[in-house]
């Protein structure tokens, strides 16, 4: 259809004449619903603006408020010009001041649609700004029976219900949010819908409470202690646990999603038996489920419930069910990834690495992660199925979230296919950090312990330049990984840390080391720490030029009064390298000789000395070897150079 | 073959099940009201005594719907589901792949060529794109056009008015399903549940086999044979 047919329908809309607007609602819906082309042609031509000018406009007629926000709801389902277009015309509030003054039952079910679709998913719907004046009207809105005057008709009644149950569902992905919704007694009308017998406002209503009890203690206990249900003698988990033997295979996935969330808030300590003997079994059967929503959901709720209590984990495994199952819960326990490799899972998982359903996908991954959390599946099973090989792969895929599993679960693999190089480097330029942190993380793990071929490989491509800026970037986790990364490729040989030096640049990596020594953050610290220590691995020069720099030296002897082990280590290690000498020549004993007399000057002994007695065993070690190390003779060292 | 008295035994047995008038009452209403015979569901309520349930809500659109696809009017089809429930086609892709494509064949059957190709061009060819399953189907669909008299095509199947009641089945089922109405008759189910049972006993047990839904008759032995054909014709009657 031409542009100036679309810009005379537009029009139309604006002249609040009788019947000809009425027509142009009616010809626009027709011409949305469906077509995606349509919707986008029709919203970059601005019509959105004129529907929400029709919802805003004083007595317009029931039916055209109808139309209008059916087209608004079809839109949603529209590409990036709509969703654009929806925002920028402020289509929820709209629709929610609309909602606030209306009454007619088939006007309320359009606009309660029409704002459940503008708010997108629980994603978009977590920014959504709500007034207490909201909430309370739809939360009223979610059970008409009990209206003054109920709609005549039970099948709309049930539909709008499921339109405000839907809404809420969307609108609770922050604890704001939640809260906000659970003290307008959402939760207590939601326990009432879920027994209202029409399925598909069952399963709002279920999606709703469990969105709302996600992470939230206060709503999970709320919801578990409550007896507000249709049946009276019943209380709500009775209830839930009633309804996971429900025919719909959809509802007992909602109703396991809402009592794992439960769980996972300790709401449900009094009803493990139940769980282990009710639940689980449930979940494991629905992997097998003819219903794709449900096939794709069911392993990751699974793996919700029992991805931190190994004794469910236990009792999964004995199922000796599903097998992809059973890897889904093998993140903490030894015995039950023993269990998953023996029962030959790995075949199955690299196949569903390519599974159609992104969800799918990304189980897979979660699996092969959790299975490589076994050092001795990462030498063996993993390696002979080849899983790397699959998920390098899925680092181009097209679903974000695929792709931030699949880096997730490369880093534990160690890779060494150079091949995923570029595609590491692009993908640590994402603009989402959490994405580009594990990036970095694959190609730090990448480096470790790696030849000087596999290293020159990452930085030709990273450039330094790059980790420079990295290092030096605000978000501390990226940071940590930057340094790390630096890490890794300065351990080694002299020649490692002469490259580093060379890529990186004295002054620069002086200055790095300067900067970083300071850092609040121990993780930071700690990276930073071992940069130095490998660097006292290095020549004459490399020690000499930490030694040299006042700040860099107290920045590494303060670190022995750290209240972290780890750090305290790290520090007495530096000192340790600093003071070593292998070789005959001259001039390193020299050296060692001058820095072990500066340490005794700046009193490092007796600081080392305080740490002799700490309760952590390795540590005392390394200060043991410090002590003898700065407490040697020094004439007999200039004896034996002279030899 | 069976003692000559098997079969008055096994009647024998049946007639103690306690079946009430009203369960039978309600099964032949639940039929009638899922499958849209409107008028039919109200003479019967009417006769029969009993209240037509949640079922009878939007049966008359239901129909109207029916009705418009069996004709070959898609247009109005679509109109009269989004009025129904404005959000069914945008949340099914597929269902709205189905009609227009149904749209298309409407064409051919019109001998509306050029309708027909700028139809395609302008709403399927897209949606073919997205989506490569429906690109194979389309694909076929299009390949009608190949034939002088497509009637006579080996694509023929597509032209037939089966092809317009599959389309209306289809639709009708998503339309309940979204309106948590129950989508298959429960008499269908009960008929399904009745020859799986049989199926189940056979070879195991010597019993009168019930060979025909229709009269519902007992054959002597139980034969394999008789009960597949059976079965099958379940299922082609509720396609």
């Amino acid at each position: 259809m031409p542009t100036a047919r679309h810009e005379e329908l537009i029009g139309q809309l604006a002249s609040a004449g009788d019947g000809e607007r009425a027509q142009s609602l009616r010809y626009l819906k027709n011409c949305v619903i469906g077509n995606r082309q349509k919707k986008d042609q029709l919203a970059e031509l601005g019509v959105v603006a004129s529907l929400v000018r029709i919802l805003r406009e004083p007595s317009v007629s029931v039916a055209d408020l109808v139309q209008a926000c059916h087209i608004l709801g079809s839109l949603a389902y529209g590409g990036e010009p709509c969703l654009h277009a929806l925002a920028r015309e402020g289509v929820t509030r709209a629709l929610l001041d609309l909602l606030a003054k209306v009454d007619t039952p088939d006007l309320i079910e359009a606009a309660l649609r029409a704002l459940k679709l503008s708010v997108g998913t629980v994603k978009t719907g977590k920014n959504i700004l709500l007034q207490d004046a909201d909430t309370h009207r739809i939360v009223y809105l979610l059970n008409p029976v009990a209206w003054p005057t109920p709609p005549t008709s039970l099948v709309q009644a049930a539909r709008i219900g499921q339109q405000a149950a839907l809404f809420i569902a969307r609108c609770s992905g922050s604890q704001t949010l939640q809260t906000r919704w659970f003290s307008t007694q959402a939760t207590k009308e939601l326990l009432l819908l879920v027994g209202c017998g029409f399925v598909k406002t069952q399963e709002a209503a279920l999606e709703a409470l469990a969105n709302l009890c996600h992470d939230n203690h206060a709503v999970a206990h709320a919801i578990s202690h409550s007896d507000e249900t249709v049946a009276p003698s019943e209380s709500s988990v009775d209830v839930l646990l009633r309804m996971l033997q429900h025919p719909d295979a959809y509802i007992r996935l909602l109703v396991a999603s809402c009592i794992v969330n439960m769980s996972r808030m300790g709401a449900m300590t009094s009803y493990a038996e139940k769980i282990r003997l009710s639940l689980l079994p449930t979940l494991i059967r629905l992997f097998d489920c003819s219903d794709k929503r449900v096939e794709e959901q069911a392993p990751l709720v699974f793996a919700y419930l029992v991805g931190e209590d190994a004794e469910l984990q236990t009792s999964a495994c004995e199922t000796g069910n599903t097998l992809l199952a059973i890897a889904a819960v093998c993140s903490l326990q030894e015995e039950c990834r023993k269990k998953a490799v023996d029962a030959k899972v790995l075949p199955r998982i690299v196949s569903a690495l390519s599974h159609y359903s992104p969800r799918v996908r990304t189980a897979a991954c979660m699996c092969t992660r959790s299975l490589s959390r076994s050092v001795k599946n990462l030498r063996t099973s993993l390696v002979d199925a080849d899983v790397a090989t699959p998920i390098c792969k899925l680092l181009s895929d097209p679903s974000p979230e695929v792709q931030s599993m699949a880096l997730t679960t490369l880093c534990n693999l160690t890779v060494l296919d150079q091949n995923i190089i570029p595609q590491l480097v692009k993908l640590s330029t994402s603009e989402d950090a959490d994405i580009s942190m594990h990036a970095m993380w694959t190609m730090e793990n990448m480096v470790y312990h790696a030849g000087r071929d596999v290293k020159s490989a990452v930085m030709v491509v990273l450039t330094y330049d790059r980790l420079i800026t990295l290092i030096r970037t605000g978000n501390v986790s990226l940071q940590e990984r930057a340094i790390g990364l630096l890490r890794n490729l300065i351990c080694g040989k002299e020649a490692d840390v002469s490259s580093v030096l060379e890529g990186v640049g004295e002054v620069t990596l002086l200055s790095i080391l300067d900067q970083m020594l300071q850092s609040k953050h121990e993780k930071v610290l700690l990276q930073t720490l071992y940069i130095a220590v490998n660097m006292a691995t290095g020549n004459e020069q490399h020690k000499q030029s930490l030694m040299e720099n006042e700040t860099i030296l107290h920045g590494i002897l303060n670190c022995l009064e750290h209240s972290n082990v780890s750090i305290r280590e790290g520090a007495v290690w530096c000192i340790i390298n600093l003071c070593w000498y292998e070789g005959r020549k001259r001039e390193e004993i020299r050296g060692a000789r001058d820095r072990i007399q500066r340490f005794r000057t700046l009193g490092v002994l007796e600081r080392i000395r305080h740490l002799a007695d700490d309760s952590n065993l390795n540590l005392r070690e390394r200060v043991a070897t410090a002590i003898d190390q700065l407490s040697r003779p020094l004439e007999s060292m200039e004896g034996i150079s002279t030899e | 073959m069976p003692k000559p008295n098997l079969t008055e035994q096994w009647e024998q047995r049946l007639s103690d099940v306690d079946i009430r008038k009203t369960e039978l009452n309600r099964l032949v209403m639940h039929y009638l009201l899922t499958e849209g015979y409107k008028d039919a569901a109200e003479e019967f309520a009417r006769e029969s005594g009993i209240k037509p349930a949640v079922e009878m809500e939007g049966i008359q659109e239901r129909l109207q719907i029916r009705q418009a696809v069996q004709r070959g009017d898609i247009e109005d089809a679509i109109e009269r589901i989004n009025d129904l429930d404005p959000e069914l086609l945008d949340a099914q892709p597929d269902l709205y792949f189905k009609l227009q494509q149904q749209r298309l064949i409407e064409y051919l059957r019109e001998g509306k060529l050029p309708e027909a190709l700028a139809f395609a061009q302008e709403e399927l060819a897209q949606r073919g794109e997205e989506n490569p399953a429906l690109l194979e189907e389309l694909e076929r669909t299009m390949a009608l056009f190949a034939f002088a008299d497509a009637s006579t095509s080996p694509l023929a199947r597509l032209m037939d008015d089966a092809q317009r009641q599959r389309t209306a089945s289809q639709l009708n089922t998503a339309i309940l399903a979204a309106q948590s109405l129950p989508q298959n008759p429960k008499l269908s189910m009960l008929l399904r549940t009745l020859f799986w049972s049989q199926q189940q006993l056979d070879g195991k047990a010597t019993y009168p086999h019930m060979t025909s839904v229709v009269d519902a008759s007992l054959s002597g032995v139980a034969a394999s044979a008789n009960s597949a054909a059976a079965s099958q014709h379940m299922d082609a009657s509720t396609e």
